[in-house]
């Protein structure tokens, strides 16, 4: 049921449009009065353009400059160095504190069958998709991380928009994360990763707290083609306790436009209590690894078999709502 | 293997690729008999090498071509780097180079039986989206010409060579696909954005960039000359790297600047002949382009000396002393 509350939504709207279309005038005007005098502007840049360079040069600026780039890149090898699909050592380095105190001790992920996960060589991990921020992504890598013998970092496979934002797109990147796309994902498994899907994609983080653990429809199959062409098994894997963290009460598909997102989402915490309200909820997490199911009986022609694909694709999401199902019938509580 | 008293045409033997090609090709073995084209003579034209200058734009450049070309009996290599390599201020001239006297060159190796062709393009007609693939491979469309006009008439380019591959089957025709070349003498514009005091980046954004030396550049070019090696090809170093560690080795403050203001500043700077670069070229600082050197590795066996991080910082120390921090 959406709250009791007077609709907010029209004057938001409109309010960030008026800003957005002021702004735009603002600009095209400079830009005119520019071109209408370009003696004048061209003097007015070019001193600005001096003085800032002065000041860029100045021996101040340079020493504070040296003084941030010297504690910023305090352990020179490291930082920046980035593998192929731009994934940096030290940034994970920077988050793995922060996610490890998630994984222990705010979620306190259990494990079932690490030995399914556990095995050599490249894999593709489908699971469910929950939560309106992406931490069961996250906290997935950090439990295969923790229980597979040599340590592997499994990278994940985004969707397009994420690479749209500012700050988030290069963040994303630096901690493993892959533009969701067929080249990369065969490349990836080409030099021996592990991959993890979420094949519900948005419709997975979307949906309302009523259709909590309710799989959505496994888009059009395309990481059992995947699968198939390169002979990789997939390990189906069940999250308990994402939908939790932010139950969303209502979405908001046009706010969620203007900010360059795919919708805007209402929990009993946010957006009311600002920032803090998107603080995720301490629920108990569980992960589990099925038994991988083998792909390497399947050529790659088979993945023009469009009846092929969708079978094997509900055979595995059936197999993820059975896990699901299961692991919420034992459940005692959403928090321990 | 080269024949004996093969032909090279070099047209744009006045710019960087041309004139160092030539200047390669000369050092290498006096085999090949050397013709330089160009509107401007060469600053440094070694000698035994024969200067013509045509303008490509003018309306008779393909006859003069013919003419030139018919006067040689021999197999004949025309190695065409007569582009901008940069967004030209002048649009019209630059525009009329590339699809005028592209065709110009075209139309007289149609009609002298030309036996190769090469094409000396570039990465950045792959265009940068935040949908690219992390490595664009040859087969990747080429979307750069919706970005900004200049990439559209390279893209053209490309496609006037293709077209004359299809249409006349006996050629030869390779396109090369540099991606940024970066080294102690080759000037352009991504070089004079490294070298200036402070560099403008994109607030939020960091995008993953690539860097081939000047000198792998040059032999990827001379091993097209010598050996028939028709289709399209990357020509990139090993390895990518962030802007920003770009921006680091080159021990430069940067500035960054939300996206809007950038582009306005670069329009405005573009139209007063104050900046390099318009505003078309600022999705190059925010999302990646990075080709794919697999292709050229395993056809072509091509071996770049320098890494992208080797080639990057031998244009740090090598450049001029601008690039330095003093």
């Amino acid at each position: 049921m959406p709250p009791d509350e007077p609709p907010m939504e029209p004057n938001i709207v409109t309010f960030l449009d008026d800003a957005k279309q002021a702004f735009r005038r603002a600009l095209r005007d400079i830009a005119r009065m520019a071109t209408e005098h370009p003696e004048t502007a061209r003097h007015i840049i070019s001193t600005v353009t001096m003085l800032l360079e002065r000041w860029c040069t100045s021996p101040t600026y340079r020493k504070a400059w040296n003084f941030y780039e010297m504690w910023k890149y305090r352990d020179e090898q490291q930082f920046f160095e980035v593998d192929e699909f731009g994934l940096d050592p030290a940034m994970i380095k920077l988050v793995e504190p922060l996610m490890q105190f998630l994984y222990h001790h705010y979620f306190r992920v259990d494990v079932e069958g690490a030995a399914n996960m556990a095995i050599g060589g490249p894999a593709l991990l489908v699971a469910n998709h929950s939560g309106s921020i992406a931490y069961d992504g996250a906290i997935t890598n950090i439990a295969v991380m923790n229980n597979h013998p040599q340590r592997r970092y499994a990278r994940y496979l985004v969707d397009d928009f994420v690479y749209n934002l500012p700050f988030i797109g290069t963040f994303i990147q630096r901690t493993g994360g892959v533009r969701a796309c067929h080249e990369n994902a065969t490349k990836l498994i080409e030099h021996g990763h592990m991959i993890m899907v979420f094949p519900e994609g948005i419709k997975g983080i979307s949906k309302l707290y009523e259709n909590r653990y309710r799989l959505e429809r496994f888009g059009r199959g395309g990481y059992v083609r995947l699968a198939m062409r390169t002979g990789v098994p997939i390990i189906p894997t069940a999250i308990i306790g994402a939908e939790e963290i932010h139950p969303l009460i209502w979405k908001s598909v046009k706010l969620g436009k203007l900010l360059g997102l795919p919708f805007f989402p209402f929990t009993p915490t946010f957006p009311w209590l600002g920032p803090f309200g998107a603080i995720p909820l301490p629920t108990k997490w569980r992960i589990i690894f099925g038994r991988p199911v083998p792909f390497s009986r399947y050529k790659p022609r088979d993945a023009e078999n469009p009846k092929l694909v969708g079978k094997l694709s509900e055979r595995i999401r059936g197999e993820i709502q059975r896990m699901i199902d299961d692991a919420l019938k034992k459940r005692v509580s959403l928090w321990y | 293997m080269p024949r004996r008293n093969d032909v090279v045409v070099v047209t744009g033997a006045a710019s960087f690729l041309g004139s160092s090609i030539l200047r390669a090709l000369k050092g290498l073995t006096n085999k090949h008999r050397l013709i330089a084209v160009d509107r401007h003579r060469p600053a440094v034209l070694p000698g035994g090498i024969e200067y013509h200058a045509i303008d490509l734009v003018m309306p008779d450049a393909d006859r003069q071509l013919a003419e030139l070309l018919k006067g040689c009996e021999c197999p004949t290599t025309i190695v065409h780097t007569a582009l901008p390599n940069e967004h030209v201020r002048r649009e019209q001239y630059g525009h009329r180079l590339m699809i005028v006297g592209t065709r110009a060159v075209l139309g007289a190796a149609k009609r002298a039986h030309v036996h190769k062709l090469i094409l000396a393009s570039t990465t950045d007609v792959y265009g940068a989206f935040a949908t690219n693939p992390q490595y664009l491979s040859e087969t990747h469309p080429l979307h750069g010409g919706s970005q900004s006009d200049y990439l559209k008439d390279r893209a053209r380019v490309e496609e006037l060579f293709r077209r004359m591959e299809r249409t006349e089957p006996g050629r030869v025709v390779t396109i090369l696909r540099p991606c940024t070349i970066v080294g102690p003498s080759v000037k352009n514009f991504e070089t004079t954005f490294f070298r200036q005091p402070v560099i403008p980046t994109v607030l939020g954004f960091d995008p993953l960039v690539q860097f081939v030396h000047e000198s792998d550049v040059l032999s990827a070019f001379i091993t097209v000359i010598e050996r028939d090696e028709p289709g399209t090809f990357n020509i990139v170093g090993d390895g990518v790297m962030p802007l920003s560690r770009a921006i680091h080795l080159a021990r430069k403050p940067s500035v960054p600047l939300p996206e809007c203001i950038l582009s306005l500043a670069a329009d405005i700077a573009w139209s007063l002949d104050i900046g390099f670069a318009p505003a078309t070229h600022v999705p190059f600082l925010k999302y990646s382009c990075v080709a794919d050197g697999e292709k050229s590795h395993r056809v072509l066996g091509f071996e770049p000396a320098y890494t992208s991080q080797e080639a990057f910082l031998n244009f740090v120390e090598r450049g001029p002393k601008s690039a330095r921090s003093t």
